[in-house]
């Protein structure tokens, strides 16, 4: 796919100062549509991956577990 | 007290004591999850944590309306879901990029300072509250459409629809091709499951 997107010269990210906007598989033919779409997808989930991964890894705050803890023992 | 009756009655009872702690063990163990969900929906830190703390709350409240064999992750997310549907949407109906700190979306090193990922940004907080969150359950939590399915409460076809055109219209705006931000709408509310907190708020149609 890396290759095939090479040979379009369209490799995501495909963003870069000064250039804002790319044309899209326009210019690609056939299969190449449908590998420029799956490769968009790896770039898209590595990117969300990379802003909210590291949400799941903070410690939870402390009163919460407090709060959970607390009504398991009343219960 | 027939001996079989008592044997019977100490049984449900530690039944009910395992159900009980296999409760809090699993909220505790979802919490990870909800806070990425809350953090989709806000995209903010402050709200974020502040909406967990009140489906936490809620959820406890109405643990007893949890029916064992289904999904707690999803069952908590709809509590999650509607709480911020039925509060946090009204209070802030959108959260500009510049109310979510940097470091509170990005911290990926060398992402933080690619511009398409600024830009990806940016196009995240155009799209509606309800669809950031489904892209985010399918793309970085890796849940099933059908997990996802009982939560939203909207058929396994449909939200396949809805990701796809989601990424598509998160393309179309990356690559600078004019389109309009998707349409949030009422609707009459589809219920996943149970839910005390669930009332009659708008929900997306993506």
């Amino acid at each position: 796919m890396n290759n095939h997107l090479r040979a379009c010269g369209k490799e995501w990210p495909f963003l870069s100062p000064g250039k804002p906007a790319l044309r899209s598989e326009a210019s690609c033919r056939g299969g190449r549509h449908a590998a420029s779409d799956a490769a968009f997808d790896v770039w898209l989930n590595h990117g969300l991956t990379g802003m909210f991964a590291h949400v799941a890894e903070e410690p939870i705050p402390p009163e919460l577990i407090t709060l959970i803890e607390t009504c398991r023992r009343a219960s | 007290m027939d001996p079989i009756e008592t044997q019977d009655t100490m049984q449900a009872t530690d039944n009910k004591t395992l159900a009980t702690q296999e409760f809090h063990d699993q909220l505790i163990a979802v919490l990870p999850s909800l806070r990425q969900q809350a953090m989709a929906l806000t995209r903010n830190a402050h709200d974020a944590d502040d909406l967990v703390q009140t489906a936490v709350g809620n959820a406890l409240a109405a643990k007893a309306s949890f029916m064992r064999g289904t999904s707690f992750r999803a069952w908590m997310g709809s509590i999650l879901r509607n709480r911020f549907l039925s509060d946090y949407r009204r209070r802030r109906p959108t959260t500009s990029l510049e109310d979510a700190p940097d470091a509170s979306l990005a911290r990926s090193g060398r992402q933080q300072e690619s511009l398409a990922v600024q830009e990806l940004q940016r196009h995240l907080g155009r799209l509606p509250a309800d669809q950031r969150l489904l892209l985010i359950m399918i793309s970085v939590q890796g849940m099933s459409y059908e997990e996802a399915s009982e939560q939203f409460g909207v058929p396994v076809g449909t939200l396949k629809a809805r990701v796809s055109r989601t990424r598509a219209q998160l393309r179309a705006w990356l690559m600078g091709e004019v389109e309009k931000a998707p349409k949030e709408v009422t609707a009459p509310r589809r219920r996943a499951m149970p839910s005390p907190q669930m009332d009659a708020s708008p929900v997306l149609i993506i």
